[in-house]
């Protein structure tokens, strides 16, 4: 039978163009469970975007738990077996950020686990800029590094809740802010003004760069976002790229380039991805991984035509 | 074009005179007119007044690209958006108010009459207090003299109102100002445009 695909909405067809961009560029379809045991979030709440699980009692008498974030069951199915690369489709369960009641938001992702070198960082952020590009043509895909900012924060001694109200300035660039709290911690003044140095710096990638190489040209993390953003250069994509370490993710789940991908015309971030080797060793993986996630459902606002 | 929410009233006005002296101003603004968007197509600037409450929502919702909303608000909703800059102007402070004479006795649960239950919560919940939050729309001040709670969270400017009505201060919990606040998708697109109306207004303050 024939589908015409004007009957199809804008996330349905959203979902099979992205399924087919990730399918040709070698990423696996993976089904998984609809439930978890709830175990699995509590000891990760962290790394949810809230802490408010949909939770039930199974036939078994164990606590259930509709999914509110895929990356978790992938990690946890996977067992250090080597390079996969797998793609996902499917319903997440969170509750509405206005304060209204749970949500079921479709996500579409990929999840790349095993030896993640610069290649393979590379593909991933690579299909990242495409997925924004088969949605629309006016796009942005922006990247930080947490291996820049996150080393700032850590020579500021702070405990964990200081650290975090730390992270929360420097994504809301709030300077005024930053300045206020590190004066009312006596935080090493030298260490500050690194920090709003990188707070204030983002925007055009190869500026960025170039300001970033006095201070930086050594590190990893310098020369894996200078390779990942020449690659991007290089396939014509460099105009939609932009650099921002105002992006930052929690430390425990992320430590390598961290980024969100935005539609213009849309209020939140379309795509949210990064390097997550602390979430598996947390799960007590061996291995490196790199994923994003399209949160489809906003495409409902979305008032353009698809480009593709 | 950027679109810019002003919360109505004075703190909107002070706000539009700091676009206005940044070079950003829009002729028929303050003219009493009924108009609900104000253009310079020349800046590529468009105005709206708001609520002050709703400023921030309209920034987040990418209705506006800009906007200038007080702290307590900013607080209060939570908001997911830029924080980029302290206008300096509307400052009070967010406080802990009650009867002069009255004395916490930490067996029993806080009665806490506020606008802001949020905040409220987030101060008690820090320090381990047990609270009954009071949630109203406006004359907070009377809930402690009608014996409807124990204390108040709200702003305080001058300390005033609440003196005539034989209340205090009793703990500060943040100072307010208006703030300059951008929608982080906004921000991504609208940079080349918003950089040099941040600049002047940081320069003019």
């Amino acid at each position: 039978m024939q589908i015409d695909d004007r009957i199809l909405d804008a996330q349905e067809r959203a979902v099979f163009a992205l399924r087919q961009l990730f399918l040709d560029s070698g990423f696996q379809r993976f089904r998984m469970n609809k439930f978890e045991p709830y175990d699995l979030y509590a000891r990760h709440k962290d790394f949810l975007v809230s802490d408010a699980v949909l939770t039930f009692t199974g036939t078994g008498g164990r606590l259930l738990a509709l999914r509110p974030d895929v990356t978790l069951s992938i990690v946890k199915s996977y067992q250090d077996e080597g390079n996969l690369r797998l793609q996902y489709n499917e319903n997440v369960y969170r509750p509405d950020p206005s304060g209204g009641d749970y949500q079921e938001i479709m996500q579409s992702g990929i999840e790349c686990l095993g030896q993640v070198g610069l290649q393979e960082t590379c593909q991933v952020l690579t299909l990242s800029a495409h997925a924004l590009r088969c949605l629309d043509n006016n796009w942005v895909l922006t990247l930080g590094h947490m291996g820049i900012l996150w080393p700032v924060i850590q020579r500021c001694s702070l405990n964990k809740a200081e650290q975090a109200q730390l992270m929360l300035l420097v994504s809301q660039k709030n300077a005024g802010g930053l300045k206020a709290y590190a004066q009312a911690q006596e935080l090493p003044r030298e260490t500050v003004a690194e920090l709003e140095r990188l707070l204030l710096l983002f925007g055009d990638p190869q500026e960025v760069l170039t300001a970033l190489a006095e201070s930086h040209e050594g590190e990893l993390a310098y020369q894996e976002l200078r390779c990942v953003y020449e690659s991007l250069h290089a396939q014509d994509l460099g105009p939609h790229i932009r650099i921002d370490f105002s992006l930052g993710a929690d430390p425990a789940y992320y430590d390598g380039i961290v980024f969100k991908g935005y539609l213009d015309g849309l209020a939140q971030a379309l795509l949210s991805g990064g390097r997550y080797d602390p979430l598996m060793h947390r799960l007590h993986k061996r291995s490196g991984g790199i994923g994003f996630a399209v949160y489809l459902d906003q495409l409902n606002n979305f008032k353009q035509e698809t480009a593709s | 074009m950027i679109n810019i929410a002003l919360p109505k009233g004075r703190l909107g006005e002070k706000a539009y005179q700091l676009f206005e002296k940044a070079g950003y101003g829009c002729p028929d603004m303050m003219d009493g007119s009924r108009k609900l968007l104000f253009e310079n197509t020349q800046k590529g600037v468009c105005y709206f007044w708001v609520k002050p409450a709703d400023a921030a929502i309209y920034v987040a919702r990418g209705a506006a690209d800009l906007g200038v909303c007080g702290k307590d608000v900013l607080c209060e909703q939570g908001l997911d958006v830029y924080e980029l800059l302290d206008l300096g102007i509307g400052r009070c402070r967010m406080a802990v108010g009650a009867k002069k004479d009255f004395v916490d006795d930490p067996n029993r649960t806080l009665r806490v009459a506020t606008k802001f239950p949020n905040i409220a919560r987030a101060y008690y919940e820090a320090r381990g207090r047990a609270i009954d939050i009071i949630r109203l729309s406006g004359s907070i001040e009377l809930a402690p003299l009608l014996n409807l709670s124990d204390v108040i969270v709200d702003i305080v400017e001058t300390g005033a109102t609440l003196r005539e009505n034989d209340l205090a201060p009793r703990e500060w919990i943040f100072d307010i100002s208006a703030r300059l606040i951008a929608g982080k998708a906004a921000f991504q697109f609208k940079q080349a445009s918003m950089l040099p109306l941040i600049q002047a207004l940081r320069e003019g303050l």
